[in-house]
C-alpha cells in the first residue's frame, strides 16, 4: 500500500480558507421549542480538499455538527441557518433548501456520511454485494464498473473482496462491517466524506490503519474529509486544520501543528494535557475537573469557565466569540477572552518523556504510589499462574464427531504468571487476542483447561479443598471485576444505595441499616461521589458516565478483595476524565491493599497505569504472552516486533512522529485463532520472521540486558535464527 | 468458517453446511416471530445511507422469503443444536424459538 503523508500539497494554506467546499453559517439546532441548543450558532468554512479533524467529548455536539451538515438532524430537532456547498464548477447548493429527492442525491454524491452507528443501518435481509448494487442502480451509475471499483476499494481496506460482497451483513465481524461502509461510502466518488468516529469500534492497530488508507484515498481521489472523533491524537495524524468542540460551540479552529503545539483556548491545551499519550512526563499529565455540561444546563458566559482555572468575572457573564487570534501567520481562531494568558500559564506536556528515558531518568511523576512490586517482589504471590490454558472446544456436525479432532479456539496457551500482594500488571491487546479470557481465569471467572491457578497458595479450581483454610466463597469476595460498559453493570431499577447495599449484606450480614447506609457514604465520599446524600436516592440512569464507574468501583471495593479485574474500564469514560479514574484506582489500590489486573487495547491508558502505580504491561498475541516489562522499557525498548506494532498503532502528539510511515507488518489481519501459526505465533505479521520462526515456538525468556522477558528469537544471539533465511515479504535485520 | 444455508423440504426449514440441522416448520417460524411481515425502522441519520430505498424510514421484511435466503454462521448453528425439536409448553419446538428470537436479533440489529 502506498502511503502519502498528510498535509502534501493540498490547497490549505497557512490555515485560510481561500477555496471553501463547504460554508456554515450562523447554524444551530435546537430542541424544546427553540429552549435547548445542542449546537450553537456555528459559523465555519470547510476547505476543498482539506482533511478537518473535529474533536469533541462525548455529548459536545460533535455529532449534531455531522448530522446538520447533510441536513439530517434527527426529529424532533430543528435546524436554523444556512449551509452552502459550492461545486468545483462554480455554482452553490443551499443544503437547507433542498427537496427530498435533491437531498437524496446530494447525499452520498456530492457529500457522503460515515458514522460509527452506520452498521446498524444495513438491510439485514440483503447481501453486501447487494447494498453496492443497488447504491450504483439508485444513482445511474453503471453497476459493473461500480462494482469494480468496490472491489479495489475493498482489497484496499484488507477485505477479500469476494466473500464480502457475497455475505450477508450479520455474517461479518464489527470491524468487516465497518469496512465495508467505508468503501460503500466511497463506491460513488463523492466530493466530501464526512467522518463520525468511523473508527471507534476497531482496534488501534485497524484506526491507524484505516487513517493511513485515508490518507492516500484522499490525495488519490480529491477528497475533502471531515473527520470527527473523540480521540485528538489518532486525528491529529491525519488532518490539515483542527476544530475543538466545547459545549455545542466551537471552542478553537486552526492549522493542525498550531492545535497541537501551540493552541489558545484552555480547554484545547487542558485536553491536550489530559489526553493520556507516549510522550508525556506522568506527573504533568492532568485531568480536566468537572464534566461538560448537558444541554439544558449550559452556563452562562463562557460555557468552560466552571472548569477553567483563568475564569474571571467577564468569562462567567460574556460569552466570548470566536474570533480571529493576532500574531498567528494563519487563521487560527479560538472564543476565549484570555487566550494570551492560556498559551503563558497553562504548559504543554508532552514531548519529554524520551529524552528523560534516555538520559537514564526515572521517567515517573512527583506523585508516583509506591505500589505495585513488581516482577521483583519476594515472598508468596497472591495469585500463581501455571502454564494455564484455556481451550474452547467448538460444537461439532455429526460427520466430524466421528472423523476428526474438535477444532479449539487457543483463546489461552500456557501462560505462566505471578501475581502479588499490591501489584499492578496490565494485559494489552488486540480483541480476539485472550486478554479478557485470561483476565477472567485469574480471578477465578474462567476455568482453565489446563495448568493451574492459586490463590494464596490454594488451587482456585480444586473442588476438595477441605484441608485448606481459604473458603470458595473467601476466594469469590477477593476477587472482584470492573466491566467495561458501567452503564449495563447497574441493574437500572435499583437505587444507588441499594446497589452497593448488596455486597456488604454479604460480607457484614450482621451490621445494622444505618451503619451499612454510614459505611456507604463514606466511601461514596471517598470514590469521588459528593455530596453522596444526592447520589444514594438516585437511579443509574441519574448518573453520568463518570459517576457510573465510580459507583462500580464502589461496588467492587466493598467486597474488601484482594485482587479487582478492570476489563477495559476506562474505554467509556471521557477522555478528559480518564486520568482522574485511574488515579482514583491508583490511590485506592494503595489504600485498599489491592492489586489491579488491567486490560486494555491502549499503551496509552496501559502506560499511564502501569507506570504511575510501578507495574508491569505484558502484551498478549493469539492467546500467549509475547513481552512483559516495565512501561518505561516496553514502550522505549520493546524488545519483542509485535510490541513495536503497538507501540505504532498508538497515536502520539508529536508533530514530527506524525508524519504517516507505513505500519511495521506483513499483514493486517490476524489470523484464525481455531488454527494459529505454526512456530512463533506472530511470523505470519512480523516483518523480520524468518524461516526458524515457522518452525520453532519461541519461549518466554527473562532478558538480559533488560528488565522483563520477551518470546523472540531475536534475543538470543547463538539462535539458529540468524543464519535461516527471511520470510517473503521480511526483512534481513541485522542483531 | 462453514456458512449454513436454509433449505425449505416440505414446508420445515433445514439450515444446511458441512452437516444439516432441522430448524422447524416455517409456519411455526412466522408464529413465533409473529407474523408474515417484520418492519425494521431507520432514524433520520441511518436514512442518509443510499441503499435505503424507504420514504418513511420503515422497512417492511417478508418473513416466509427471508428465513429462506439468509445464510447463517456456523457458530449460530452450533448454538441452535444446543436446543431440540421437543416442543415447549408453547405448543413450539424449543429450537424453533430460539432460531425465530435470534432471526428477531438479526432484524433488529439491522445488520450487526
Amino acid at each position: 500500500m502506498s502511503i502519502d503523508s498528510s498535509s502534501g500539497d493540498r490547497t490549505v494554506s497557512g490555515g485560510v480558507v481561500d477555496d471553501p467546499i463547504l460554508e456554515i453559517s450562523d447554524t444551530s439546532v435546537t430542541y424544546n421549542d427553540g429552549e435547548t441548543y445542542v449546537l450553537d450558532n456555528v459559523d465555519v468554512s470547510i476547505d476543498r480538499r482539506e482533511v478537518l479533524g473535529i474533536v469533541g467529548e462525548s455529548g459536545s455536539g460533535k455529532s449534531m455538527f455531522a448530522s446538520a451538515l447533510l441536513d439530517a438532524v434527527p426529529d424532533p430537532g430543528v435546524l436554523t441557518g444556512e449551509i452552502s456547498y459550492h461545486r468545483e464548477d462554480g455554482s452553490t447548493v443551499d443544503v437547507l433548501e433542498l427537496s427530498d429527492e435533491e437531498l437524496r442525491q446530494f447525499r452520498w454524491e456530492e457529500v457522503s456520511m460515515v458514522f460509527q452507528g452506520a452498521m446498524s443501518s444495513f438491510n439485514p435481509t440483503m447481501k453486501i454485494g447487494t447494498h453496492f448494487a443497488e447504491t450504483l442502480k439508485t444513482h445511474d451509475k453503471n453497476v459493473s464498473e461500480g462494482l469494480d471499483f468496490a472491489r479495489g476499494l475493498l482489497e484496499n481496506l484488507y477485505l477479500e473482496p469476494d466473500r464480502v460482497l457475497d455475505s450477508y451483513p450479520h455474517e461479518l465481524s464489527g470491524g468487516m462491517q465497518q469496512r465495508a461502509l467505508i468503501a460503500l461510502s466511497m463506491v460513488l466518488n463523492p466530493e466530501v466524506l464526512v467522518m463520525d468516529e468511523p473508527t471507534a469500534a476497531l482496534d488501534l492497530l485497524m484506526q491507524r490503519s484505516i487513517l493511513q488508507l485515508l490518507d492516500s484515498l484522499q490525495a488519490e481521489y480529491d477528497l475533502t474529509i471531515v473527520f470527527i472523533t473523540h480521540d485528538l491524537p489518532l486525528v491529529a495524524s491525519l488532518a490539515d486544520r483542527m476544530a475543538i468542540i466545547y459545549a455545542f460551540q466551537f471552542a478553537e479552529i486552526g492549522p493542525r501543528d498550531e492545535i497541537i503545539g501551540d493552541s489558545a483556548h484552555p480547554y484545547t491545551r487542558a485536553l491536550l494535557n489530559a489526553t493520556p499519550n507516549l510522550d508525556a512526563p506522568l506527573g504533568e499529565m492532568q485531568p480536566i475537573e468537572g464534566e461538560g455540561p448537558a444541554p439544558v444546563n449550559v452556563p452562562s458566559g463562557c460555557r468552560f469557565h466552571p472548569r477553567c482555572p483563568l475564569a474571571t468575572e467577564k468569562c462567567r457573564t460574556v460569552d466570548p466569540p470566536l474570533t480571529v487570534l493576532e500574531g498567528f501567520d494563519s487563521e487560527h481562531r479560538a472564543a476565549c477572552h484570555h487566550w494570551k494568558e492560556a498559551r503563558e500559564e497553562i504548559s504543554l506536556n508532552f514531548g519529554e518523556t524520551k529524552e528523560w528515558f534516555e538520559a537514564g531518568e526515572p521517567a515517573e511523576g512527583p506523585d508516583q504510589l509506591p505500589s505495585g512490586q513488581g516482577a521483583d517482589a519476594k515472598g508468596s504471590p497472591l495469585l500463581s499462574l501455571d502454564d494455564v490454558e484455556v481451550h474452547f472446544t467448538k460444537e461439532q456436525g455429526l460427520i466430524e464427531r466421528f472423523s476428526s479432532d474438535p477444532d479449539a479456539v487457543r483463546a489461552v496457551d500456557g501462560v505462566s504468571l505471578d501475581i502479588q500482594e499490591q501489584d499492578l500488571v496490565c494485559l494489552l491487546g488486540e480483541s480476539g487476542c485472550g486478554k479478557t479470557t485470561l483476565g477472567k481465569t485469574m480471578i477465578g471467572l474462567q476455568r482453565p483447561t489446563g495448568g493451574s491457578i492459586e490463590y494464596r497458595g490454594r488451587d482456585v479450581w480444586d473442588a476438595d479443598a477441605s484441608d485448606s483454610d481459604i473458603s470458595d466463597e473467601a476466594i469469590r469476595s477477593a476477587l472482584q471485576i470492573i466491566h467495561q460498559d458501567p452503564g449495563s453493570a447497574l441493574n437500572p431499577n435499583r437505587r444507588i444505595v441499594d446497589i452497593l447495599s448488596e455486597p456488604l449484606r454479604h460480607t457484614h450480614p450482621n451490621i445494622s441499616t444505618n451503619e451499612r447506609r454510614s459505611r456507604i457514604y463514606s466511601l461514596l465520599e471517598r470514590v469521588g461521589i459528593t455530596p453522596p446524600d444526592d447520589f444514594m436516592d438516585r437511579y443509574p440512569h441519574q448518573l453520568s458516565g463518570g459517576e457510573k464507574q465510580r459507583v462500580v468501583l464502589a461496588r467492587a471495593l466493598l467486597m474488601n478483595p484482594d485482587a479487582i479485574l478492570a476489563d477495559e474500564a476506562i474505554s467509556a469514560v471521557d477522555v478528559s476524565l480518564r486520568i482522574e479514574i485511574m488515579d482514583l484506582m491508583l490511590e485506592l489500590q494503595s489504600e485498599f491493599d489491592t492489586s489491579f489486573l488491567f486490560i486494555s487495547h491502549d499503551l496509552s491508558n496501559a502506560r499511564y497505569f502501569a507506570e504511575h502505580g510501578n507495574g508491569r504491561i505484558a502484551v498478549m498475541y493469539l492467546g500467549e504472552i509475547v513481552e512483559i516489562g516495565s512501561p518505561e522499557r516496553l514502550i522505549h525498548d520493546p524488545r519483542h516486533p509485535y510490541t513495536e506494532v503497538l507501540r505504532w498503532a498508538t497515536p502520539n502528539l508529536e508533530i514530527d512522529a506524525m508524519e504517516a510511515e507505513d505500519p511495521p507488518i506483513r499483514e493486517i489481519d490476524v489470523p484464525d485463532p481455531v488454527d494459529p501459526p505454526s512456530g512463533c505465533r506472530f511470523h505470519t505479521r512480523c516483518p523480520v520472521a524468518r524461516e526458524a520462526c515457522r518452525k520453532e515456538h519461541p519461549d518466554l525468556r527473562e532478558l538480559a540486558d533488560a528488565d522483563g522477558k520477551a518470546a523472540c528469537f531475536r534475543e538470543d544471539p547463538t539462535h539458529d535464527y540468524w543464519d535461516s533465511e527471511p520470510l517473503e515479504g521480511a526483512e534481513r535485520q541485522p542483531y | 468458517m462453514t456458512r449454513y444455508e436454509p433449505e425449505c423440504v416440505d414446508g420445515t426449514l433445514f439450515l444446511v453446511g458441512d452437516d444439516r440441522i432441522e430448524v422447524g416448520t416455517i409456519d411455526d417460524i412466522v408464529a413465533a416471530i409473529g407474523g408474515d411481515t417484520y418492519t425494521i425502522e431507520y432514524d433520520e441519520k441511518q436514512r442518509t445511507q443510499s441503499w435505503l430505498d424507504t420514504d418513511d424510514g420503515a422497512l417492511e421484511v417478508d418473513v416466509r422469503e427471508t428465513v429462506t435466503t439468509l445464510y447463517h454462521t456456523e457458530e449460530m448453528v452450533s448454538e441452535l443444536r444446543d436446543y431440540d425439536m421437543d416442543t415447549d409448553r408453547y405448543g413450539l419446538p424449543t429450537r424453533t424459538v430460539e432460531f425465530s428470537n435470534r432471526f428477531v436479533d438479526i432484524l433488529e440489529q439491522q445488520g450487526i
